[in-house]
């Protein structure tokens, strides 16, 4: 070996980053030549020097407010539970049978929940009152569920009840706080339209209010004041066990 | 005390791995604390390396944090099985890249030794604490920060960090041959520029 071939790996020699067999061959050269050894000293010095600046590190100062400033920026970047989903399906995304089905389940539970809020908003299944005894006509009785029929007098009619208290009613076996239930019946005599309505509310006797929907000239009233007893009315109620 | 600044040997990985690997599911999962851990883990080794390719403590503490975040964000793509380390020295490699092209563009020149804001790790005697040592190293390190950037970063991913040269060829992302002929030309420099140095001064 030559000092010119010698020295282009030499300073490999120096880090120890040569195969053994090639570093025998620049230790028998190192042996014969003065120079080359004198040369290779200063690499090995060098790499001594080099190895005690790993000594050297960050103060814990440093790395404290280093920290601080992190914790707060991952604390934003953490920000948003869209984002965490975002990454989850992004993780299964590398199995593509899970990635479909995490997505399936984020449609149906949207889904389902926007179809609740259309139908609490679209359908009210409760009673409106204007003040404390003041009963609103509820407008869109007649598309409700017919409960059955009941006849009051010289009157006989359909009772109806909202969708959602009867759905209600078919699961827990009584009806929600504020279920209304519309008598509509018409005399034989005339051909006009009498409604009587209750409604399931704590502040009435016995848990039921009864009000009456007179006839006026332009319809029906559109708001009743409660009745002062409905002797009729809670006498059928009661022997329903409603 | 040096134990602090070198890698654990290859037979104390194994159990480190484990719990590396439950610190990452455990962040995957959404805990926030078990990313806390891994930044605690590693945040000396990571800053120190910034601090190494940069030119100030500032600089190195805001690539520190950006280190962090990317892996954070990117914690997904990590094979938990092979080791963290290597991961997030490339991550801190390719920071500093993205920084020192930023302050390129500033201008910006300036450069100080390392030692002005660093310790030495716990209260361990620095072997090399002599008045004339200290001058060498200052000098060293001026002299590394002159080198042409690739050889400058194969340098000290080497024979600073103590990285091997398949370790220092997977972060930087090159080939094993290619960094050990950046690592060879940036020795046989900064030899030259010591020299150098050393004439000028006797």
């Amino acid at each position: 070996m030559n000092c010119n071939r010698a020295k282009d790996t030499l300073p490999l020699y120096a880090g120890g980053d040569l195969s053994p067999i090639e570093a025998g061959k620049i230790s028998a050269h190192l042996q014969q030549c003065a120079e080359c050894r004198k040369f290779y000293e200063g690499l090995a010095n060098q790499q001594t020097l080099l190895r005690s600046l790993r000594q050297t590190t960050v103060t814990t100062a440093a790395l404290a407010s280093m920290r601080q400033g992190l914790f707060s920026r991952l604390a934003a970047e953490r920000l948003g539970s869209w984002v965490r989903l975002e990454r989850f399906l992004l993780i299964e995304a590398r199995r593509p049978r899970l990635a479909f089905a995490a997505a399936a389940i984020v449609v149906i539970v949207s889904a389902t929940f926007f179809a609740q809020l259309w139908q609490v908003t679209a359908n009210p299944a409760v009673a409106v009152f204007e003040d404390r005894d003041t009963l609103r006509l509820p407008a869109d009785y007649r598309e409700w569920i017919v409960l059955g029929t009941a006849s009051t007098g010289p009157h006989v009619g359909n009772i109806y009840v909202s969708p959602a208290a009867y759905h209600e009613y078919e699961r827990r076996g009584k009806f929600p706080e504020g279920t209304v239930m519309v008598l509509e019946s018409k005399a034989a005599s005339d051909n006009g339209i009498a409604l009587q309505a209750s409604v399931k509310d704590r502040r009435f006797n016995e848990g039921w209010g009864y009000f009456r929907f007179d006839a006026t000239a332009e319809g029906l009233a559109k708001r009743t004041r409660v009745l002062p007893e409905s002797a009729g009315c809670l006498a059928c109620h009661r022997d329903r066990g409603i | 005390m040096e134990l602090l600044m070198t890698r654990v040997p290859d037979s104390e990985t194994a159990p480190e791995t484990l719990e590396i690997e439950t610190l990452v599911r455990k962040t995957l999962a959404g805990d926030c604390r078990a990313f806390e851990q891994i930044v605690l883990q590693y945040e000396r080794r990571v800053m120190t390396l910034s601090r190494r390719l940069l030119r100030g403590i500032d600089e190195a503490q805001d690539a520190t944090q950006e280190v962090f975040l990317r892996a954070f964000k990117y914690l997904h793509r990590l094979d938990v099985r092979r080791p963290v380390e290597p991961w997030l020295m490339r991550i801190t490699v390719n920071v500093c890249r993205d920084f020192q092209r930023k302050s390129q563009r500033r201008h910006y020149t300036f450069c100080e030794a390392p030692s002005k804001e660093s310790e030495t790790p716990g209260n361990a005697p620095d072997p090399y604490s002599g008045f004339a040592w200290e001058q060498e190293r200052q000098k060293l390190w001026k002299a590394l920060n002159d080198l042409p950037e690739k050889e400058r970063m194969a340098v000290i991913l080497r024979d600073v960090e103590g990285f091997s040269t398949a370790e220092v060829a997977e972060i930087l992302g090159s080939s094993e041959s290619t960094v050990r002929s950046q690592i060879c030309r940036g020795r046989l420099r900064l030899k030259e520029a010591m020299d150098r140095k050393t004439g000028e001064q006797s």
